[in-house]
């Protein structure tokens, strides 16, 4: 195949393309290189991709389970349950798994937990370094995570609500989708013989010089503990910058920029502002702009993934405790005290001792929460989930897209209005899990279309009976190809999710 | 007390009454938004508003901790606007948003530079500086672009790195610094090796972080600096390096005018902290 004269022309400009615009993303010449081969080598190995999509507020279990027939857990509907969070998914449930009983471990107030949740670390403070599972993975893959935001926090600043990702330390998402996309699909150079660029290895030079200020200035602080972490903290910051000019961005491997209109339409609206994240208050944290925001985010992402422009990708969709309207979405109310915080209603005759089920809530009770969270769904569907499975994929001839990429789903706690981190049996006898999702079949390394089941308990025991989150980071990073990464906490692999 | 909680979360922390240099007595604030609920069923509201109970621990002021302050995203944006003036909306910050602590203050002494951070300031000095020494050299740069020399450079970097350091440059950093725009001239031209000599000034941890360490005196105590307490005085007040009253182009007013300017009298608890 690849003595026919048309492949090999076409390999070397794919080689050249991937090279040069990996050049004007400011890779030195060695990774260049080596991303340029990696490009044509895609056809053997289908890159896998993995995005992750933050849901606040978390979910109303009577409006959220699978219906599963009998105890066949890979015989289950997404849709008949009441308003149906998931039921969106329903047509792609081959790619689909659904998990319970799984546990954030440690305590947390209320929505505090979103400091951990993606780590598998108990540290509910700001400071204790972690890091989140797209990191991990995108560690692991050699890549650079691509963290994007719709008003992921405050105006003002990022307090702890916004803290979702993280690297150590926190992560602010890049909340503008324009800037998002140039960044991912800037015009490639045409010029074959790119100006030398000093910049290059100047930055390289100057990191060196600056690791060895902060480690000149950390040595004259003797006893100072507190400020020599934080200047080890730093150092090992711009450790990590210096080191990512050998790993670097992906590249986008589609020919021209793709078409996006949603961003496009933000780009227009936006014009001349700039995100600006210390009390601006600019179009990018206005409430009413969150949903077109969110959209031409998600179709960043879904190009991005096509094109494999970001193989790591996360997303996150408004920030814990957001007060904004569903008016928009068809259920008015303040998302986070008035929806989310809306009281389950006991079904008639639902007492302790029920079968548990979670027919002992009544449908009507939470119906207004249940809408607002299957917007959520749906645009992740509609935008993301819709357009990967009815992709061909241009790395791998035969494949659709969702076939070799991992989406996970999930939200800082279970029950939104019991704000609870385990998966467990609430009164009277609701079975409730933390929602996680995950839609697609990581290059065939995820056994799908399964509910994936382990105990629930009574809320005392259940921390006793519930797996980790963190075996499910485990399992996804494990199917994503990151071999030898580590979780705090885990208990092992999910063995039923692997192939 | 050292300081109160603003009026709405992400203020910075401004010190008032008796400054005791940094934390001093501690005390406790409760009741802040989303405290309400524990444990794995906070079973409640969340909840925001409401008025936070201040507690104070102790009946006076004591001196406080030695500090490495990280500046804010909105400080740094302002320093930089304020040492290369003129040239605002040329460059870009890229910088992402300050952290906020519990407390609902963004700058506390317990900020840290992350990769995001550190790498987003590399880029943002990049394009301020790219337009310093590029589009508008001809206003910062202390010689023609047509004839640049060594003496051009090292007066650029004596000139702006007082200023981006907060206190003159020791002849170890003069030399350093030097050394490296030799070496990146050696590389490259002129404008690069200028360029990125402001960019190592820009990012360097004694631009962005503002020093309350002081230096231990005979007392026992550390003492801050003339620059620390001109510094500490003006990001305090206005979140910015040179406001015209505390700093001129030709050298730093002294502490006791600064602190003149600032309370009208002399106090001396400012400029001690615990050894």
């Amino acid at each position: 195949m690849l003595n026919n004269p048309r492949v090999v022309r076409a390999v070397r400009t794919l080689k050249r393309r991937v090279f040069l615009k990996a050049i004007a993303a400011g890779l030195a010449a060695p990774a260049a290189f080596r991303l340029a081969r990696s490009a044509t080598a895609q056809s053997a190995t289908p890159p896998k991709r993995f995005f992750l999509f933050y849901m606040p507020h978390g979910v109303a279990p009577e409006h959220y389970d699978p219906r599963v027939v009998g105890d066949d857990v890979t015989n289950f509907t997404l849709n008949e349950t009441n308003v149906s969070i998931l039921g969106g998914l329903e047509p792609y449930k081959q790619y689909v798994n659904v998990y319970q009983g799984f546990q954030y471990p440690g305590a947390a107030a209320t929505h505090t937990g979103i400091v951990n949740c993606l780590s598998g670390s108990m540290a509910t403070d700001t400071t204790t370094p972690r890091t989140t599972v797209d990191q991990v993975i995108a560690k692991a893959l050699g890549v650079k995570a691509l963290v994007l935001g719709a008003c992921s926090h405050l105006p003002f600043g990022m307090d702890a609500n916004g803290m979702l990702f993280w690297d150590g330390t926190p992560i602010d998402p890049q909340k503008s989708p324009v800037k998002a996309a140039d960044t991912l699909f800037g015009a490639a150079p045409t010029d074959p013989q790119p100006p030398v660029d000093f910049d290059v290895q100047l930055r390289q030079d100057l990191l060196k010089l600056t690791q060895g200020e902060i480690d000149g200035l950390k040595s004259t602080l003797g006893g100072l503990t507190r400020e020599q972490s934080q200047l080890a903290t730093h150092l090992d910051a711009v450790r990590s910058v210096l080191a990512d000019a050998s790993g670097g961005p992906s590249v986008s491997v589609c020919t021209g920029k793709p078409n996006l209109p949603t961003v496009e339409m933000v780009r227009t609206a936006s014009a001349g502002i700039v995100v600006e994240p210390s009390g601006g208050n600019d179009y990018f944290y206005q409430e009413k702009n969150f949903p077109i925001l969110l959209q031409a985010q998600l179709e960043v992402v879904t190009q991005a993934i096509i094109c494999n422009a970001a193989q790591v990708i996360a997303l996150m969709p408004m920030y814990a405790t957001c007060d904004f309207d569903f008016g928009f979405a068809g259920t008015p109310g303040a998302h986070h005290n008035g929806l989310s915080h809306t009281g389950p209603q006991w079904a008639p005759g639902a007492m302790y001792n029920s079968p548990i089920t979670i027919d002992n809530f009544t449908a009507a009770g939470r119906a207004p929460f249940a809408k607002a969270q299957r917007w959520f769904a749906d645009q992740l569907v509609n935008n993301v989930v819709r357009v990967l499975a009815t992709t061909d994929d241009p790395a791998a001839p035969g494949t659709k897209v969702l076939d070799n990429t991992l989406i996970y789903w999930m939200s800082e706690i279970g029950d939104g209005q019991n704000h609870t981190r385990l998966s467990e049996v609430e009164y009277p006898q609701v079975p409730t899990s933390l929602p996680l999702v995950t839609i697609g079949k990581a290059g065939g390394a995820m056994k799908t279309g399964q509910v994936v089941r382990f105990p629930l308990d009574v809320p005392e025991k259940a921390a006793m009976v519930n797996r980790p989150a963190a075996d499910l980071y485990l399992t996804m990073a494990r199917a994503m190809g990151a071999a030898n990464v580590t979780f705090p906490g885990t208990t092992g692999v999910l063995s039923q999710v692997l192939t | 007390v050292t300081g109160v909680r603003a009026s709405r979360p992400g203020r910075s922390l401004i010190l008032v009454g008796v400054l005791a240099g940094v934390a001093a007595c501690q005390g406790s604030i409760s009741g802040l938004p989303g405290e309400t609920g524990t444990g794995n069923r906070g079973g409640g509201q969340g909840g925001t508003g409401g008025s936070p109970n201040l507690t104070v621990a102790c009946s006076k002021p004591e001196l406080g901790t030695p500090a490495l302050r990280l500046l804010t995203r909105s400080e740094i944006v302002s320093t930089l606007n304020d040492i290369f003036p003129g040239v605002a909306g040329q460059w870009t910050s890229t910088l992402p948003a300050s952290t906020v602590s519990a407390f609902g203050f963004d700058n506390d002494g317990s900020a840290t530079v992350g990769k995001q951070f550190a790498g987003a300031l590399v880029d943002t000095a990049q394009s301020l500086a790219t337009v310093v020494t590029g589009s508008a050299a001809g206003t910062f740069v202390p010689c023609p672009t047509s004839s640049p020399n060594r003496a051009c450079a090292e007066q650029f970097l004596n000139q702006y790195g007082k200023r981006l350091f907060r206190r003159p440059l020791t002849t170890a950093e003069h030399d350093r610094y030097l050394g490296f725009f030799d070496a990146s001239l050696a590389k490259s031209n002129f404008t690069s090796a200028l360029k990125w000599m402001l960019i190592g000034l820009i990012q360097s941890p004694n631009a962005v972080y503002r020093s309350e360490i002081g230096a231990v005196g005979s007392d026992h105590l550390r003492h801050l600096t003339p620059y620390e307490q001109a510094s500490a005085l003006s990001y305090q007040r206005l979140r910015m390096v040179s406001p015209a009253t505390l700093v001129s182009n030709t050298g730093w007013l002294g502490k006791a005018t600064s602190r003149k300017l600032l309370f009208g009298a002399s106090n001396s608890r400012f400029s001690r902290m615990k050894g």
